[in-house]
Order: structure tokens, then C-alpha cells, then sequence
């Protein structure tokens, strides 16, 4: 049998360390994707780029990652309808992996805040923080402001609320990288 | 000011005509612009042509024809919102210049001159930002400004996935639009298939506007007006995802047609790589060769505009004097259509009776097992080329899609997903395709494979 790790990262980068760093269960794909992104951006997680798409910051790498790590038993993904007529997933660590894993604490103080608030109001957050990164006059511009333009039907004056104090309170996390201080 | 009308000729649509007024004469001045007529020279299918000879039509034609079903199409929003006194025509102009400029900004072969810039991480090799940059700042910009000084930007945000869709935007981005109903019908038609027919006129007559349900992950965060079809309309529908399904393995993923990719990826990766590297002179090409001005300054607009697939046809026989091997023998083989033969790997493990889970593994671990060989092969090109691809036709509505990419009937005034109507479309599987190609005559590498395939 092929060595199957290469085909999901690997270690302190894996979906796998991410999942246990967040208590073994993040639900929906828009939540993990965010989740890592402002990760990546904090300077603790490595190895996955990513892009704006149409729901913010995206990963290819992390999406390959994830059905890979799935594929291969490493992960469980649980696809289940929504009341919207929609379906999401839950990612979770099989039983017999989830503490054969230590967990980053320094990981887990930063995940904490963004597993049980809303997604649309993460993708808020994590969409204002890539903005004002990819935006070269950080003085001119208000990345929450445009995160409204974008995304009107999601950005309400109550969510970007939450999605202002939710980025707050990461921010608060000691990183080995600066978050953009939007918040 | 008195303007005049035009008419174009279609294969498809017969008359698409531009009507007398400023609008549609600004339409027809950005189809005479130098970015709209290098589309001639972007055939719509790349490489099919060497599979189904008719297949020689250009992005310009379908563009038109883009335009000319969007402007259909827009007649029924207006009606919708006209009853309602909320129809805007500045937002329904912005969609249709959207739709005749969506694929402006295609390189030669496009995709596959996508997937060489996504290799060498070139900004300027993906359409959507050629393509913006065009609309923005070029003569398009120029025309479009006739409109208002403002339109350039609007028309911009319309082709832009970074900005929130509306009902106008469906006329070009949604499951129904008029992009893919253009393609389905004229890319058949020119290859000459009998696969893949739709029932186009049924169809259309039978879209209306509807309100649909979105959300994030569990979440549910309201609706979106886009199109949707009547229940009259199921069978049609059906036919239209069905046609999909046929023509991904026979046309759009064809196994000859992505062969000729596979080394036209190769063969410019290593033309653009040399040339950005001062070591042109190896490839065979003049130094103000278009290609090679390209990969000196990608960024340039001017060096994009240059390159389109004739100007690859025509290098080819400079660059089969190259002095690099890879570059002498892959364009040799363009030009002679003496492609590497094709080994379906995923085909070859379904024959062991594998299931899809099973198929998927086994394909995971033989692309690994394919890089861990090349790493040790010591070749100056690479021997084995991997095609590694997959395409919904239609897919149950997931939370990174996005309700534009559903298909939605209305049913006694309930919206219901075309998967939950028809047992067809439910039963209609993902197109997946994992192949390998090697030189017929390279014993070792086909050796290598077929091993590899019993050993999984």
C-alpha cells in the first residue's frame, strides 16, 4: 500500500490536530475553513493557502485535506440535511484516534470562541480579517465596511456586531503572529 | 443620434440581431474591439478538434451567442419584476454586457493555459481576472463608459464571484444560465455528437423567477430570487443534466482530448518556464516571440492579448527545433498528433470489482505511487502524465455551493430540489475519471503502471 499521509498534511498541520484542538467535533465545512484560515494567519497553522471565494477565505489544500483524511478513515465527515433544504457537515475524530492526540492549549484558547457562534457571523469576521490583509492602505480602507457590500444579505448591523467582538476576542489570544487589529 | 441595427448569422440561433439603440450599439462596438476579436482565434474546446474535427468554433461565437440567450432570458425578469414596477434596466444592461464579455479574458487552449498558469502560480493565465482587468482599464472599458461613467465597474461586479449575486447576475451564473445553455447545444452541435441534446425552447419557455432558500453550514440566512422552472418543465431539466452526464467522458473529459492537454501543460510549462529564466534562445523562439514576451512580463495586458491558440499552432515548429528534449518532443507530437496512449486507471480497478470508496483509494494511492516513481525516474521529461478529474452534473444542494447551482421546481407554489422530483437525476453519479498516459513505446513506464494497478 502507497504511504496515504501524503495525501493530507501531516502532524501539528493536520485537519486531524485541528479537530482535537477544537474538542473533536467542528460543525460545518464554511466553520472549518474559517477556522484554519484565521489560524494561518495568527501563525499557528501551516501548509494550506487560501483564496477569497464566494463564503470568504477558502482553502483548496484544506478541502483536499479533508476528503482525503475522510476517505482514508482518519476523520469522520457526517452529512446531514438542514432546515433550509440544504446539507452540512459535522467533522469529527473517530473514538479510537481522539486522544491518542495532545492537544495545543495555546490552539485551543483560539478555536474556542469560534466553535459555538454562528457561522455566518465567523465568516464575517474571517472575511473582514483577509480584506484588510489583501488591502495595501489599511489608514483608507474599513474592511468591515466592505465585508457589508459583499455580503449584504449576511452582514446585518447585528451580526457584524458579533462578528466585531467574536474577532475581539481572538485577537486578545497571544499568537506567534499579529492578527490585522480591526477589532 | 440615429444608430444602426446589425445582425450576425448563428449555427445555432440563426439571427442574433442588435437592435438601433445606444445600448446594443455599444455592444456591437465592444464585439469590434481588439480583445473581442482575438476570441476568434480561442477555440471554445481547446484540443477537441482532434477528436471530433468539426469542433473548431471560437469563443467569439459563443459569446454572441451567450449574449443572445441572456438578453431571452432577461425578457422573463422583466416581465416578472415589471408586474411589480421593480425592474431596473441599468442592472439588467450591466448583465447583458457581462454575458457577451464573460469569457474576454481566455487564454490560448483556456483551461488548459489555466492549469499551466495554476502550476507556475501566473496571475494573468486565469480568465476572471483577464477578463476584469479588460472591463476595468482597455478599450472595453472605453465603450462600456458610453453608458455612464460608472458602467465599466458595474459590468465588472456582475462577472465577479467576490461580489453578492442578484437575480440579474443568474442570466450568467447559475444552473440555467445562458452560458450553459449555449455550450451544451452549440458544442455538441459542432462536434457533431448525438449525445447531449436538450430541449432548448421548452425550457426556456417554461423558467420563471422564484425565491430560494440559503445558508451557512447549518444556518439558515434567507432567500435569493433566481430562476426556476415550472413542473411541466421536469422532463426537460432532465434532459438538460442528463446531457451533462453524456457529454463529460465523451466530449469535455474525451481521454485524446486531455492527452493533447497534458502535453500542451508540459510542453509550455517548460517554454515559459526557460524563457522567464533568460534561457530562451533553448526553446527554439525568437526573443520577441508572443509567448516569450509573456513570460518575460505576465502582467503586461498588451502580452496577454497577444497570445491565443494560433500563436501556439504556429510555434510548433520552432519549437520542435528546440534544443531542450522535452520541448522538441512535445511539440513534435502536438503537431503530429502522436499523442501518449491513455491507461484508465479508475476503469482498470472498477473491472476488480471495486465500489466508489474503494475506487477512490486505490486512485489516491496510485497517484502517489506514480510521483514517488517520476521522483526516481531521472528522464528529462516526465514519462507518465496523470489525469486526475471530476464533474457533477447535478449534486444535492451543499452548503459550500450556493442555491444558484440548484434546480428548483415549483410545485402548487412550494419549491422543490430536481433531485427530490426525479428519480433520474437522484440516480445520476459524479463523473470521475483517473488516467495515466505514457509513450506507446516506453515498455518501462506502461510496465510500471499496469503493475502498480495489480499490486493495489
Amino acid at each position: 500500500m502507497a504511504n496515504v499521509n501524503k495525501l493530507f498534511n501531516q502532524g501539528k498541520n493536520s485537519p486531524m490536530q485541528v479537530l482535537a484542538d477544537a474538542g473533536g467535533k467542528i460543525v460545518g465545512k464554511t466553520r472549518f475553513q474559517k477556522i484554519a484560515y484565521l489560524l494561518s494567519e495568527a501563525g499557528l497553522l501551516e501548509g494550506y493557502d487560501f483564496e477569497y471565494h464566494h463564503y470568504g477565505p477558502y482553502s483548496d489544500d484544506l478541502s483536499s485535506s479533508l476528503k482525503f483524511a475522510s476517505l482514508f478513515d482518519e476523520l469522520k465527515e457526517e452529512e446531514r440535511k438542514t432546515d433550509w433544504g440544504g446539507y452540512y457537515s459535522i467533522f469529527s475524530l473517530p473514538e479510537s484516534e481522539g486522544d491518542k492526540i495532545e492537544v495545543n492549549q495555546n490552539r485551543s484558547k483560539f478555536i474556542k470562541p469560534m466553535l459555538n457562534i454562528s457561522s455566518i457571523v465567523l465568516e464575517l469576521a474571517a472575511t473582514a480579517a483577509f480584506l484588510a490583509k489583501a488591502n495595501d492602505n489599511p489608514d483608507d480602507f474599513d474592511p468591515w465596511e466592505k465585508t457589508r457590500e459583499l455580503k449584504p444579505d449576511k452582514a446585518t448591523p447585528d451580526r457584524l456586531d458579533k462578528a466585531k467582538k467574536l474577532y475581539k476576542k481572538i485577537l486578545s489570544v497571544k499568537t506567534p503572529r499579529q492578527l490585522p487589529k480591526i477589532a | 443620434m440615429v444608430f444602426n441595427p446589425q445582425r450576425i448569422r448563428d449555427p445555432i440561433h440563426n439571427i442574433i440581431g442588435f437592435e438601433g439603440n445606444q445600448f446594443e450599439n455599444m455592444l456591437w462596438e465592444l464585439i469590434n474591439t481588439r480583445p473581442f476579436q482575438r476570441l476568434r482565434r480561442v477555440k471554445q474546446l481547446g484540443f477537441s478538434d482532434l477528436v471530433y474535427p468539426g469542433a473548431t468554433h471560437s469563443r467569439f461565437a459563443h459569446s454572441v451567442g451567450v449574449f443572445h440567450i441572456a438578453r431571452r432570458m432577461m425578457k422573463i425578469i422583466e416581465t416578472h419584476l415589471r408586474s411589480k414596477n421593480e425592474f431596473q434596466e441599468a442592472q439588467a444592461q450591466h448583465a447583458l454586457a457581462a454575458a457577451l464579455l464573460h469569457d474576454v479574458g481566455h487564454g490560448a487552449f483556456s483551461h488548459a493555459f489555466e492549469t499551466v498558469g495554476k502550476r507556475l502560480n501566473i496571475e494573468m493565465a486565469k480568465h476572471e481576472t483577464v477578463s476584469k482587468k479588460l472591463i476595468l482599464d482597455s478599450e472595453i472599458a472605453d465603450c462600456l463608459k458610453k453608458m455612464g461613467a460608472g458602467f465599466h465597474k458595474d459590468v465588472a461586479d456582475v462577472i465577479d464571484d467576490d461580489v453578492s449575486a442578484t437575480l440579474y447576475s443568474a442570466v450568467i451564473s447559475s444552473q440555467f444560465d445562458a452560458d450553459r445553455l449555449d455550450y451544451i447545444q452549440r458544442d455538441r452541435m459542432m462536434c457533431g455528437t448525438g449525445h447531449g441534446a436538450i430541449d432548448f425552447e421548452w425550457l426556456v419557455e417554461n423558467i420563471q423567477v422564484g425565491e430560494v432558500q440559503f445558508g451557512v453550514d447549518e444556518e439558515r440566512v434567507g432567500k435569493q430570487q433566481t430562476f426556476v422552472i415550472g413542473p411541466k418543465a421536469i422532463a426537460a431539466a432532465e434532459t438538460f443534466v442528463f446531457g451533462l452526464f453524456q457529454l463529460y467522458p465523451t466530449v469535455y473529459f474525451h481521454k485524446t482530448t486531455r492527452g493533447a492537454e497534458k502535453l500542451f501543460t508540459e510542453l509550455l510549462v517548460r517554454v515559459i518556464e526557460l524563457s522567464g529564466n533568460g534561457r530562451s534562445a533553448r526553446t527554439g523562439l525568437p526573443e520577441n516571440h508572443p509567448l516569450v514576451q509573456f513570460a518575460n512580463d505576465s502582467d503586461s495586458i498588451d502580452n496577454v492579448l497577444c497570445l491565443d491558440d494560433s500563436v501556439v499552432w504556429s510555434a510548433l515548429h520552432l519549437l520542435a527545433d528546440s534544443e531542450d528534449e522535452l520541448i522538441a518532443s512535445f511539440s513534435d507530437r502536438l503537431r503530429r498528433r502522436k499523442l501518449y496512449k491513455v491507461i484508465d486507471v479508475r476503469e482498470e480497478f472498477r473491472k476488480q470489482e471495486k465500489d466508489e470508496d474503494a475506487l477512490d483509494k486505490s486512485c489516491a494511492q496510485m497517484k502517489i505511487k506514480i510521483e514517488e516513481w517520476a521522483r526516481k525516474d531521472s528522464s528529462p521529461f516526465p514519462r507518465i502524465l496523470v489525469d486526475d478529474c471530476k464533474r457533477s452534473p447535478y449534486k444535492e444542494y451543499k452548503e459550500e455551493k450556493g442555491p444558484l447551482n440548484q434546480i428548483n421546481v415549483l410545485d402548487n407554489g412550494d419549491l422543490r430540489d430536481l433531485r427530490d422530483v426525479s428519480d433520474v437525476v437522484k440516480a445520476i453519479k459524479d463523473f470521475k475519471a483517473f488516467r495515466v498516459y505514457v509513450d506507446d513505446d516506453d515498455q518501462e513506464a506502461k510496465k510500471f503502471t499496469n503493475d502498480a494497478i495489480r499490486e493495489i
